[in-house]
């Protein structure tokens, strides 16, 4: 991690958003986008997430807009899950995989009238631009968004509250995974309800010179909830990453990074019935290979220290090792993803840790969500 | 539209339920904010926590029906025919002063007779099919209630039945407003009935949807209480009431229907449908919502409707005040009696000056800041009343009731626009498309095959129209699919052919004009089976949840809505036999009065073992051996299942989209006799009057049918009647064959069987043999078209239904030209 | 700390849970999958399995009927994912026990 200065600013690629908040924010080298990792500290921003509204800068995430006669075949070729009954105006996660079968994002895709629209990750922004060129045919045109637009989410318990002062109608009208194309300051803006922390999330795609009046729109917003005052703070990548381990939100740099599909356990971004897409024949491969390993939340309350590629054993037997670490403000632990062999890789066993001094630290293998948002509990009126 | 302007007086209301046995007590009542909930005892709820219940108490059965009309009459019939009676002799009507072919009705009910036909089951599994009593079916049917009022006061014009769930009874008086608006009829009884049933109790149980204390609409909304009765009102076109010097209550101003297509049981949650609902009703009347004085609400007290509701009144009138009670807080739901109940409170309210209060509202829990008229009535002078009811599929429906105005002069307007068929799409028997069903049509080969579905050899019959297991997964969202049942996949997928056939592709633009209209003859039956099979076996908490929502007629309408995301005007007919046309007539009577363009005709029916059983248990009624329509050794029917779509439209839009019409709806005959529950009048007379209503509608003589698609069963009494009718109307100048002898008894989907016939033999010239139709039966003078097919050049063609119990509709289609 | 032997025991006695779970709630709800493509942790409503109210009601009943174990409708947190489920019921039953 760097702290921002002009040296950051001139080498990576942002938008004019980020290079206005990244004088507030240290910033993080997503494979050459720079994305704020945090504003005034993860876990004052997490506290947001998980008990306000936290503002989230999107604008490195790629947006890929898909059209031409065969944009549904096509986009379908390239993901997992089956889109044939996607409506207009409903949204779906999936993965997109190489021959291989090797994840190249994990990708949200919008059904438009005449078009899809493809949401990346900001690290796999040029990858999947890439392949997506590559497995263009001519029956389809491909539009980079990001050159005309900008997303920013919202999400935390009350960001329902935040979302009627952008939409028209009642915001409990747009369900979980849909999204509407509607007016903002008489511009086209998308306005979507999906998010990434298990509280009620938005995000919005707006032309890139409302951006900066959009954000400061949304940030200046508040409200009193009873004895709440409830508030929007900006939040960075840190807070939002620690906030999506918490509900076991897959990050395509952690589930994405060298894993198989099965190793990561997301066959849930997958349709079991596809059959027509690329990496296909390499995944039904994978899943039936014998002797696996695949991920499991932990958790461990000991003060020693860890680290990402620690070995895990069971009883001096080396079981798996150590691939993503977090700390949680709510569980006040250490929380991590191992990946363990499949024969010990259940929640609710006793696990050790070897840290590099070698010391041995006890892990808990727990069951997700490992935080119950607040939004569960929480009705939109 | 003009005839939107032709004024209907609501002349006489009648009520039983519980907290008035008549409208007197219950207008007492309700005015006091006097409750009729209380602990339940016609139905076991000792196993649950909810046992308080809306129930007529207190209530002998004898008091009203001598022992003679009781065998033709359950609890849903009695209350029918006591509400039905007080209203006409409330409104003064002496029925037999007019031409009964004049007076019709269009009743609402989500149980129908279900009361016997929770009986008749529990007597089958428990002690054997052959211990289960016959009289017990001759009740169950969803239009036997309905059947009931008819023959009790004689009605023998235009009957049919709403069944989409908790809409019905506002649906209905909507859709008898609206044939009295097309001509149809001068007078109609209308209204919804309900008794209280073991299966709502353990569904909506299992749905933690009932409130184990009395229920508290808008405040506490911890749940529904149930309740049961029945609701009529005479309406009368507004001239007729004058003439004959009725006192006006109030005037049905408009109605609207919408669909959420959000999901099966829940509301949507913004309450977008419902804003839909009650914007086209104020739309269609012209009044705007500065003239509401008064909104009886949906309220039925469950968190999910007191949270969207209100949000669509706050919708709708914006800072306006306007007071808003529940009087389910008093008697209950009364489910498709509840919207006609609320309609008569409205009426009541407008003439009365005054305004019935939600009991039992708490302040404390109140979530909306609106004025819901807590526990005490107020005066306030109404000039509009508004009334919601919200169904299980996501359908809504909004009436408007409004003060008697000055006449406006306005008559029936004889301006009729075309309207026109231009997309089918369907499935019976052993067909799975159109086109097998065209292969199979022409090769003269029958579409019936021996039982699969189940082992038939504890029955009389081994044979049965079933449709092919379809590729569904390849057809219906997989998450919308595993919710389905037989009934609603069937229609699902001939609604998507039809789509596919007529090129429409439904999008933002189109979906809130889209209308749909299911017709069923006998219902979800294989769910309803499934669902009570396992109370009756294992108590009233043993209902699957799951199963549930798929209990209600117009869930095939829900999901529809669901698969193609179609909003617009839903409703659903289970009148039986007659339900395909019938739902033709109100499509047509849709566009005609400016509702919507394009409706979705679509009707559904199953076959199953519940089906062969119950039939098998009608005596006369399934053949032995083969379906033998109008032959001599006929012997009885044999079922089929099947469904269709058709995709009807106005000229104006069928135009604008360069569509490809296939026919013209030209004329509908609609009456009824009133001679039996279960049967029709062996003579045919008023079957015959259908076909002549039919062409007088058309403006067509009997000479210009160049083709009649029969609904001949094999029946001995059916047949025999529906031949009497052919030659008394056509004499042996039309060719007549019978479509059921391919597929069976297919109930209200034979209706869209014969309509394909029809539209087959304009095409192609070709009319169907009617299979195994050897030696036509004697003494009539029809010219059937035995097993050698006919060629001709057809240019109008008939399409004749009937449903047991005595009601025919008969459609007349001609080429578009 | 768990002997090596015992610890897979542990997890063996895990995984049959997990399972049969997965297969109620496969076989209940008419969902055409392999109970094994569900995994352990991903959620069960919304974009996990796609499961709906109703979906849960059923669910209520189905884990009284095969575990005798009673979830209460106000406790839906408890349908996180399959692993929640597992842990509720592990943790009832003890409790009854």
């Amino acid at each position: 991690m760097m702290k921002s200065g002009d040296h950051m600013i001139n080498v990576l690629n942002m938008s004019e958003l980020t290079k206005s908040l990244a004088e507030h924010g240290a910033l993080r080298d997503e494979s050459g986008y720079g994305v704020i990792a945090t504003f005034q500290g993860a876990e004052h921003e997490y506290h947001a997430l998980r008990n306000h509204v936290g503002l989230i800068d999107l604008s490195a995430s790629g947006l890929y807009l898909i059209s031409g006669e065969d944009f549904v075949e096509f986009v379908s070729s390239l993901l997992t899950k089956d889109i044939e009954f996607l409506d207009i105006e409903k949204t779906v996660t999936s993965l997109m995989l190489d021959e291989d079968g090797q994840i190249i994002d994990m990708v949200s895709v919008y059904r438009l009238e005449q078009a899809i629209l493809i949401e990346t990750s900001a690290a796999r922004r040029d990858k999947v631009g890439a392949w997506l060129a590559e497995r263009k045919s001519d029956g389809v045109e491909i539009e980079h968004w990001n050159a005309s637009r900008t997303m920013i989410g919202f999400e935390g318990p009350y960001a329902w509250k935040l979302a009627q002062t952008i939409v028209p109608f009642d915001i409990s009208s747009v369900p979980y995974q849909a999204f509407v194309e509607i007016e903002l300051e008489n511009e086209p803006i998308v306005f979507i309800r999906s998010g990434f922390t298990g509280e009620y999330g938005y995000k919005i795609i707006v032309p890139h010179h409302q951006a900066m009046s959009t954000w400061t729109q949304l940030k200046e917003w508040g409200e009193e909830e009873g004895e709440l005052e409830i508030k929007v703070e900006p939040v960075g990548l840190e807070a939002l990453e620690i906030a999506m381990l918490e509900v076991r939100q897959p990050c395509a740099q952690v589930e994405g990074n060298g894993l198989t599909v099965y190793e990561a356990a997301v066959q849930w971004f997958v349709s079991y019935h596809k059959e027509e897409y690329v990496g296909y024949n390499a995944l039904q491969q994978q899943l039936q290979q014998e002797s696996k390993q695949h991920l499991v939340g932990f958790t461990a309350a000991n003060a020693l220290s860890l680290q990402i590629g620690n070995a895990v054993m069971l009883s001096s037997n080396k079981v798996g090792r150590i691939v993503q670490l977090v700390y949680s403000p709510t569980l006040e632990k250490k929380l991590g993803l191992a990946l363990l062999d499949d024969a010990c890789a259940v929640s609710g066993i006793e696990l050790e840790g070897i840290n590099e001094a070698g010391e041995s630290v006890v892990l808990h293998t727990v069951s997700s969500p490992y935080v119950l948002p607040k939004s569960w509990s929480i009705k939109m009126i | 539209m003009a005839n939107d302007q032709v004024q209907i007086a609501i002349t006489g209301v009648g009520i039983i339920c519980a907290n008035g046995q008549n409208i007197d007590q219950f207008w007492r009542n309700v005015t006091a904010g006097q409750s009729g909930i209380r602990l339940v005892t016609t139905i076991d709820t000792a196993e649950l926590d909810a046992k308080l219940g809306g129930e007529v108490d207190g209530y002998l059965p004898e008091d009203y029906f001598s022992t003679e009309e009781l065998q033709h009459l359950d609890r849903a019939g009695q209350f029918a025919v006591i509400a039905a009676r007080e209203a006409v002799q409330r409104a003064g009507l002496d029925i037999a002063s007019f031409d009964p072919y004049r007076l019709g009705i269009v009743l609402g009910t989500c149980l129908g007779g279900l009361r016997s036909g929770e009986a008749f089951h529990e007597q089958w599994i428990t002690q054997g099919l052959e211990h289960a009593e016959e009289h017990l079916l001759m009740k169950y049917p969803m239009h036997a209630p309905c059947d009931n009022i008819a023959h009790d006061l004689g009605l023998k014009g235009p009957r049919s039945v709403i069944a989409n769930a908790c809409a019905a009874g506002t649906n209905s008086i909507g859709y008898a407003a609206d044939m009295i608006r097309m001509g149809t009829a001068d007078i109609m009884l209308t209204g919804g009935v309900d008794p209280l049933a073991r299966l709502s109790y353990s569904g909506f149980n299992s749905l933690q949807a009932l409130s184990a204390g009395a229920c508290a609409p808008y405040s506490t909304s911890a749940g529904l209480n149930l309740g049961e009765g029945g609701a009529i009102l005479v309406l009368e076109r507004m001239d007729v009431a004058l003439q004959r010097g009725a006192t006006i209550i109030a005037e049905v101003l408009s109605y609207d229907l919408s669909a959420d297509a959000y999901h099966q049981t829940a509301p949507e949650p913004g309450g977008a449908g419902a804003l839909r609902s009650m914007k086209g009703a104020l739309r269609r009347s012209g009044v705007t919502v500065e003239d509401v004085s008064y909104i009886n609400g949906h309220g039925t007290g469950t968190p999910a409707n007191d949270s969207s509701e209100p949000k669509a009144m706050r919708a709708l009138i914006q800072d306006q005040h306007v007071p808003i009670s529940s009087t389910k807080s008093m008697v209950g739901h009364m489910l498709g009696a509840a919207g006609a109940a609320e309609s008569i409170v409205s009426a009541l309210a407008i003439q009365d000056g005054y305004i019935p209060p939600t009991i039992n509202f708490n302040a404390a829990d109140q979530k909306f800041d609106l004025d819901f008229i807590p526990n005490e009535g107020r005066d306030t002078d109404v000039q509009v009343a508004l009334s919601n009811s919200f169904a299980f599929g996501g359908n809504n429906a909004t009436i408007l009731l409004g003060k008697s105005k000055e006449p406006s002069g306005e008559s029936l307007s004889s301006a009729r626009k075309k309207v026109l068929i231009t997309g089918v799409g369907g499935l019976a028997g052993n067909a799975a498309t159109i086109q097998q069903l065209q292969e199979l049509i022409d090769r003269g080969e029958s579409g019936i095959s021996p039982i699969r579905l189940f082992d038939s050899n504890a029955y009389q019959l081994h044979e049965a129209g079933q449709v092919p297991e379809l590729a569904y997964a390849k057809m219906i969202n997989p998450s919308l699919l595993r919710k389905m049942d037989t009934i609603s996949k069937q229609a699902v997928a001939a609604v998507k052919m039809a789509l596919l056939d007529a090129g429409i592709v439904v999008n933002r633009a189109n979906q809130e004009q889209i209308g749909v209209i299911f017709a069923t003859g006998t219902g979800p039956i294989e769910t309803v089976d499934a669902f009570n099979r396992a109370i009756i076996k294992d108590g009233i908490k043993a209902a699957n949840a799951k199963l549930f929502p798929n209990t209600v007629t117009n869930a095939p309408a829900g999901h529809i809505g669901l698969n193609f995301n179609i909003k617009g005007p839903t409703s659903t007919i289970a009148a039986g036999g007659t339900s395909f046309i019938n739902a033709l007539y109100y499509a047509n009577a849709m566009i005609q009065l400016g509702q919507c363009k394009t409706v979705l005709v679509v009707s559904s029916d199953e076959f199953n073992e519940p089906l062969l059983a119950g039939y098998q248990r009608v005596s006369g009624y399934l053949s032995k051996s083969v379906i033998r329509p109008f032959d001599k050794h006929r012997d009885g029917a044999v079922l089929g299942s099947g469904s269709f779509c058709y995709i009807v439209e106005s000229e104006e839009a069928a135009l604008e989209r360069n569509a490809n019409v296939r026919a013209e709806l030209k004329g509908f005959g609609m009456t009824s006799d009133v001679r039996l529950l279960g049967g029709i009048n062996p003579r045919g007379t008023e079957w015959a009057d259908s076909f002549r209503a039919a062409l007088h509608h058309a403006d067509l003589s009997a000479s210009d049918i160049d083709y009649v698609a029969a609904a001949a069963c094999g029946h001995r009494i059916f047949d025999y009647a529906e031949a009497h009718a052919l030659n008394r109307v056509f004499a042996g100048s039309v060719p007549v064959s019978a479509p059921k002898s391919y597929f069976g008894e297919t109930h209200s989907t034979a209706g869209a069987i014969g309509l394909w016939t029809a539209l087959n033999a304009m095409q192609t010239g070709r009319i169907p043999a009617t299979l195994h139709l050897n030696e036509p039966l004697q003494g009539v003078d029809v010219d059937f078209v035995t097993s050698e097919r006919q060629e001709a050049t057809v240019r109008h063609a008939m399409i004749s239904s009937f449903a047991y119990g005595g009601s025919y509709n008969s459609l007349i289609v001609g080429r578009y030209e | 700390m768990n002997t090596y032997e015992a610890g897979f025991a542990q997890a063996a006695e895990r995984m049959a849970l997990t399972s049969k779970i997965k297969e109620i709630i496969v076989q209940r709800l008419d969902m055409d999958i392999d109970p094994a493509f569900i995994t352990d942790d991903q959620p069960i409503f919304g974009r996990g399995l796609g499961l709906d109210s109703i979906d849960a009601l059923e669910l209520l009943v189905a884990i009284e009927d095969e575990f005798g174990v009673t979830i209460f409708d106000d406790n839906m947190a408890v349908f996180g994912s399959v692993n929640k489920v597992a842990d509720y019921i592990v943790s009832n039953t003890k409790a009854a026990s």
